[in-house]
This record gives C-alpha cells, structure tokens and sequence, in this order.
C-alpha cells in the first residue's frame, strides 16, 4: 500500500508546473492590502465601541510628540547655553566691559568682588582635607 | 469613564517614566550627592570592617569552624566594601575635578582617563568576590587591590588632590587677572582725561605684576613637582603630593598679597575721583 502511494504523489497536475499563472501568486502590494483590509475590519468595530478612549490616547500621542519635538528643538539650545565653556580669556571679555567701567558702579563691583576673593582664599583648603583618600586595611589575612 | 481616565492617567505615567527621570537625575548628580555618597560608602565600610575585626578576634580566640564560617562571611563583606568604597571615592574626586573652573579641559580630560580606569578595576575586581571564596581566595584577591592601590590608585587619587588645589588657585588668579587688566583700563582713561595722575600706579602695577609671576612661577615649579608620582617609584605618592602642595601653599600667600595690592589700587582711584 506504501509503495503505491509513494508512486502516486510525485504525479503533479500539468498546470501548475507549466503554466504558473500570476493571478494565483499574490504580490506584495496585494499582501499588504490584504493585510490592511483584515486590520480595518478588526480595528472599526473596536474604534466605534470606545470612540471616546481612541480620541483620548490619539490625543496624548499627539501632546507627546509635540513635547519631544519642542524638547529637541529648544533641549539643543539648552545644551549649548550650558556646555562647559573653555578656558576663559579674560582680555576679550575686558575689552567689552572696559566702556562701561568709567561708573563708579564698576569700582564698587570691583570692590565686592575682591571681598570676595579675599573670603575665598581664606577659606580655601590647600590641602584637601575632607577629600584625602579613605583609610582603609589591607593586612587582613590571619 | 472610569476606565478612559485611567488608560490617560497611565500614559502619562509613561510618558514621564520615559523622559523625566533621565533629566533629573543628570542634573541632580554634583559633587555635593558624590561627596554624600562617599561619606555614606565610607560608614559602610567602617561597619564592615567592625564586624569583620569582632569575628576575625574570635575566631583567632576559639578557632572553630563555625566561627572560621563567620569570619569568612565577614571578610568578604569587608572586601566588597572596600573596592566599593574606593570606587565611591574615586568617582566623588572626579566631580571635584568637573567642577573645578581653574583646569582646563584637557588638564580635566587627562584625569578622567585615569580615574576611570581605576573605578572600572575595582567594579570589575568586587565581582570577582565570590560567596563560596574560602578565606585563602579571600586573602589573594584582597593583596590584588592592595597591590592596585599602590601601583596606580594612589598616584591617580594624590594627583587628582594636587589638580583640584591647583585649579581652585588658578581660578582665584584669573578672577584676579581679570581685576588688574580692568583696573589698568579705568586708570588709563581717567590719566588720559585728567583726572587722575599716573605717578604712584606705574610703580605699582609693576610690584603687582612681579607677584604674578611669583604665582605663574608656582604653579610650574609645583606642575613639575607632582609628576614625579609617576616617574619615582622609590618616593611615596603621599609624600610627592605633600611637597608639590608646600609650594602651591606660598602660592596662597602671594595671592593674598596680590588682593591687598589690588585693593590699594582701586581704594586710590576712588580718593583721587
């Protein structure tokens, strides 16, 4: 019986080896369509039962886009603002404020901000105290 | 209703699950939460070590294997500690270091290299502990962090203190610099317009700028100084860094100096407007 059915499968029917028509051979546009066409069909009742939800989350997909999109733009300018900026150079910045320093404001500026160097050396702590490496044991065997 | 509001309330949630957390806590991670975190690895280890001293003393007092077990246990809580600790330190100098306006950024650049190198050695080296260690295993991986200190930790860490001395000073005489060159400025208009003379200034700017290069002088007498970190190995890095700080420590002097001269200046000006 085996051996009888085992001659039997190989014969295929002359169509399909000779005449492979197209029509029957979906393409991808058509997979897709096909595709979409069933999702459509699933997801309009679905859409119509919580109409109020879908507006809600389509609407909070949206804010949040809108946030990224907003964030991106103004987060670079941020980045800029804030990026750490090279070594100063003290000459250039001078030259811009030096039409400005005839007011005895500047001179008070001045001033305060030599009080507050002066402080600022006082308390500074050369020798890093707070920061000084841990003690720690490293003769632990016994 | 209810269900429509809570499906809203959940994709806030993740919405702000997804974005502000990054950003806070970017920006919440300074040198102060570094230098807490220290000081909070530095409590455990000091409770660690505690525990691991009582049970090491008693076993030493009654070897059995029950207290052999716990002392084990103890040990390798203590070293865990440890190589966390040092890490925790290393990463609090770092901040140190980022904060600091008086390095530049390839002095900062070239320290972040080191010190990240030593943190990825002893987070890679406290996985290395493992629970079933029997002490023998414990003590050999213990001399490997012993070793790691002193050939490349200590000369990172003594280096980074000196660059954070160093650009804390440098910063100070920028701010100074800054003040001399507008001082000079305003002098020069106001001799130019009459109103004040020159004759005691020239002199002075010249006492000024010779306390300058004292501090410029330094700075590069103690750069020069703490490299030796690196190229002695028979001088201790505490004792490099201690003699390389001694010459930053006059620096501090003379920038006092400056500031009273700086000062005297600018109190000229005002009696003479």
């Amino acid at each position: 019986m085996n051996e009888n059915n085992i001659n039997q499968t190989p014969v295929t029917p002359p169509n399909l080896v000779v005449d492979p028509s197209p029509m029957n051979v979906p393409t991808n546009k058509q997979k897709v369509a096909d595709f979409l066409q069933k999702l459509k069909l699933k997801i309009t009742p679905i859409i119509q039962k919580n109409k109020v939800l879908v507006i809600i989350a389509l609407s909070v997909l949206g804010l949040m886009v809108l946030v990224i999109v907003i964030g991106l733009i103004f987060g670079k300018k941020n980045v800029k603002t804030t990026s750490p900026k090279p070594t100063s150079t003290p000459q250039v910045v001078f030259q811009e404020d030096v039409s400005k320093t005839e007011a005895p404001n500047t001179l008070t500026e001045i001033g305060n901000e030599l009080d507050k160097i002066k402080k600022e050396i006082t308390d500074l702590d050369v020798q890093n105290l707070p920061i000084r490496p841990p003690a720690v044991d490293y003769k632990i065997s016994f | 209703m209810k269900r429509t509001s809570l499906c809203f309330l959940v994709l806030i949630a993740v919405f702000f699950s997804l974005f502000a957390p990054n950003k806070v806590s970017a920006q919440d991670f300074n040198f102060n939460k570094a230098y807490q975190d220290y000081q909070y690895s530095y409590e455990m280890y000091n409770s660690v070590y505690s525990e691991y001293s009582k049970a090491k003393d008693a076993y030493l007092k009654n070897s059995t294997l029950t207290l052999k077990e716990d002392a084990r246990k103890k040990t390798l809580n203590m070293l865990q500690g440890r190589d966390e600790l040092q890490k925790v330190y290393l990463t609090m100098l770092r901040m140190r270091l980022l904060e600091n306006p008086g390095l530049t950024n390839d002095q900062k650049g070239s320290l972040y290299t080191k010190i990240d190198t030593e943190v990825s050695w002893y987070l890679n080296h406290k996985s290395q502990y493992l629970e079933s260690d029997p002490l023998e295993n414990l003590f050999g991986k213990s001399s490997e962090s012993e070793s790691r200190y002193k050939t490349n930790t200590s000369q990172v860490v003594y280096d980074s203190l000196f660059s954070v001395t160093l650009g804390d000073l440098v910063s100070l005489g920028d701010r100074q610099e800054k003040i001399y060159r507008n001082l000079r400025v305003i002098i020069d208009e106001q001799v130019s317009s009459g109103k004040i003379r020159i004759d005691p200034f020239n002199r002075w700017f010249t006492d000024i700028e010779s306390v300058s290069r004292i501090l410029k002088e330094n700075e590069e007498s103690a750069k020069i100084r703490i490299q030796k970190l690196y190229s002695e190995s028979y001088s201790s890095p505490a004792g490099t860094y201690s003699s390389a700080i001694e010459i930053l420590s006059q620096s501090v002097n003379q920038q006092k100096q400056l500031n009273s001269f700086l000062n005297e200046v600018l109190t000229s000006i005002i009696n003479q407007q």
